[in-house]
């Protein structure tokens, strides 16, 4: 199984905007559901089962209202675990925190600041590990 | 005050983006002004522009009867509406389906195509529980009378990074200093104006001089504006290679590149290091605490908050000693003067005791502080002797202080020089000027010999790991346990190739070799050595 992917040509800053790149999971061969699942409330763990992992739902944007086609999962998450007191802690490792940030705002691309405003860990840190070689949970620069 | 803090509010100035009108406004702005400005102040111009423009569009609507959309509302195929977190943008209903998601009591989708645009959206109807429900300034209104002020207080800093960040794709614009300017209005410096600066700043042994000093002199045609002279002059002179910007940020000061110290042109051989890949996740929270005590200007360290400098003491690690330079470490660096642009900056050096002074030349890139040679070696400070900065009250100086300065004769660890012409280690009664660091300390017996045995370069051939287990064993002899600290090792590899902390504490917590014995203390088992 190969995870490679072309690397950029340009290191990561301050400025660069990151996102869930949902292509290198296809590609890394990981199921993208069962990580998904580890981030549902326990509410909608307990009813997992019922949920449909491939199923579409129109979901509704919390803010504007716009509607997008969504996985049942991703919406359940966004539209009700993400608003749940407990979706981000302090205890929350760094790239848990960041792909529950990417899951609440819909996966519009984020900087390391705005993410460490999110997530309460330093913007610094954040670019290091995103930066590095390795991608973490598909976590990348999105342009 | 009015407060801007309407969710319709916070999407548009958090979510603000620099337009092509946008950036036609500030050529304008630069055209009609003409002075040279910061991005600040473009952002300040362009916040209070966006805002007359959303009185204009907010006033010309209220004419118009338009519905606002909102979702719980129904609506009919043909339908005009206005989309308050959209820009206020107009959108007509194309089509309504019944939407498909079992987890939400029913509601429609209605596709809605807008003014000038082929890419249709999607948005809820009937749909009851969203906030846009209670529209209204809280909501759904961008609200245009509040002060620029306010805006550019909140949201002020990444605008003016956007805007700067189109500027430099701009052929248009040009910058210096932190200062933007419309091209087509920089006035023509010829040949003959900048062989006039050259000779000026040549009768100043180089410089440094402000552009005012030089324009002075050099005979430029009369009537010019001031300000608009001083940028069209370091305009000039940014773009000729003979001059360097040498100012603090915001000063500018020219000096004559071919006057400059050799070592603040090019990075002194000693400071030059090659980059080694190393696991740095492996270093434990002592060693990065130690790594963050040394200072060392290529340590991957977060910076600290800003704060107000204050005073630093640290030792002077070898190489920094041998080049006449300081690290600039994050922790050192606010002590010293900042450029926008400059990649060197010249300022002032200060003798705390004795009050004389010399210059100093701050290189940014390769993040050290050159011109302490002469002043290390009158007062006699060691390889590992600590001095301390402290910022001066006069801006653009910086004071320096030699700890306890007197001569005493210690043992310490001094370097010496094999039969075969290798760098070695020993304990010597020595004489030093200044109160040290002992783990850091190094002595050198025959300075000549040294760096005779250095140039010769065999050793810093020997690649990391290797010359990290030869100088363990060479300081693991100096005492009856064998042991070893991490800093002396640091301190000790530095005497023969540029290292920073992380890789050499690395082979320490990566090689079967290496065992710790506690308080940052490592044994070498040779019995596991053989075995690598």
């Amino acid at each position: 199984m190969s995870t490679a992917v072309p690397p950029s040509l340009v290191r990561p800053t301050l400025e660069t905007a990151f996102h869930i790149d949902y292509e290198w999971w296809d590609r890394s061969d990981r199921d993208l559901h069962v990580y998904l699942r580890s981030h549902l409330c326990r509410e909608h763990q307990e009813i997992y089962a019922e949920i449909d992992p491939k199923a579409q739902v129109d979901h509704v944007d919390l803010q504007t209202a716009e509607v997008t086609v969504l996985g049942r999962i991703e919406h359940i998450l966004i539209s009700h675990c993400a608003q749940q007191d407990d979706y981000l802690t302090p205890q929350t490792s760094l790239v848990n925190g960041v792909f529950r940030a990417f899951l609440a705002n819909g996966n519009a691309p984020l900087r390391p600041e705005e993410l460490a405003k999110r997530i309460g860990r330093p913007a610094r840190m954040i670019l290091r590990t995103l930066s590095g070689p390795r991608i973490y949970k598909g976590i990348r620069p999105a342009h | 005050m009015h407060l801007a803090s309407s969710p319709a509010s916070e999407l548009y100035w958090g979510e603000f983006d620099v337009t092509d009108e946008d950036l036609e406004f500030i050529d304008d702005l630069l055209l009609e002004r003409e002075v040279p400005l910061t991005k600040e102040e473009m952002s300040r111009a362009l916040v209070a522009h966006r805002l007359d423009l959303l009185r204009v569009e907010q006033e010309s609507r209220s004419n118009i009867e338009l519905k606002t959309y909102v979702p719980a509302g129904e609506y009919e195929v043909g339908e005009s509406l206005v989309f308050r977190l959209l820009d206020n943008r107009i959108g007509t209903v194309a089509s309504i389906r019944e939407a498909n998601n079992p987890d939400l009591p029913s509601f429609d989708v209605i596709r809605v195509k807008f003014e000038g645009s082929d890419k249709p959206k999607e948005f809820a109807a009937r749909f009851q529980e969203h906030v846009l429900n209670s529209p209204g300034p809280e909501a759904g209104e961008i609200e245009s009378d509040v002060s620029p002020e306010f805006i550019q207080d909140r949201y002020g800093p990444p605008i003016a990074r956007m805007i700067e960040a189109r500027l430099q794709e701009s052929a248009d614009t040009v910058r210096i200093a932190g200062r933007w300017f419309h091209n087509g209005l920089v006035a023509d410096i010829n040949e003959g104006h900048l062989n006039l600066a050259e000779a000026i700043l040549d009768v100043a042994e180089g410089g440094p001089l402000p552009t005012r000093s030089l324009v002075e002199h050099m005979e430029l045609p009369p009537g010019m504006d001031p300000l608009l002279t001083e940028f069209s002059v370091d305009f000039a002179l940014q773009e000729d290679e003979r001059f360097d910007e040498v100012g603090p940020a915001g000063k500018i000061l020219w000096y004559l590149k071919r006057l400059e110290p050799k070592d603040a042109l090019q990075i002194p051989l000693r400071l030059v290091y090659s980059p080694k890949k190393y696991d740095r996740e492996r270093l434990t929270d002592e060693l990065l605490d130690l790594e963050r005590s040394l200072d060392d200007e290529l340590s991957e360290l977060e910076a600290p908050e800003p704060a107000a400098a204050t005073e630093i003491t640290l030792p002077i690690l070898f190489p920094h000693r041998k080049a006449g330079t300081l690290p600039l470490s994050t922790r050192l660096q606010p002590l010293f003067p900042r450029a926008y642009e400059a990649p060197r900056i010249r300022f002032v050096l200060v003798d705390g005791r004795t009050g004389d002074q010399f210059p100093g030349w701050v290189v940014r890139k390769e993040r050290y502080v050159y011109g302490l040679g002469n002043w290390y070696s009158s007062n006699s400070v060691p390889a590992g002797g600590l001095i301390q900065i402290t910022p001066s009250e006069t801006e653009g100086e910086v004071v320096l202080r030699a700890m306890e300065p007197r001569q005493r004769n210690d043992w310490i660890r001094t370097a010496t020089i094999d039969k075969g012409g290798n760098i070695g280690f020993t304990m010597l009664k020595h004489p030093v000027g200044t109160s040290y660091d002992e783990r850091m300390i190094v002595g050198q017996i025959d300075e000549q010999a040294l760096d005779e045995a250095w140039e010769s370069g065999e050793q810093r051939k020997i690649s990391p790991e290797r010359l990290t287990v030869y100088v363990f064993r060479e300081l693991a002899k100096l005492n009856p346990q064998g042991t070893v600290h991490a800093k002396s090792l640091y301190s000790a590899v530095n005497v023969i190739r540029r290292l920073p902390p992380g890789p050499i504490f690395a082979e320490l917590v990566t090689q079967p070799y290496y065992e710790p014995v506690g308080d940052l203390y490592w044994k070498l088992n040779e019995s596991e050595w053989k075995k690598a």
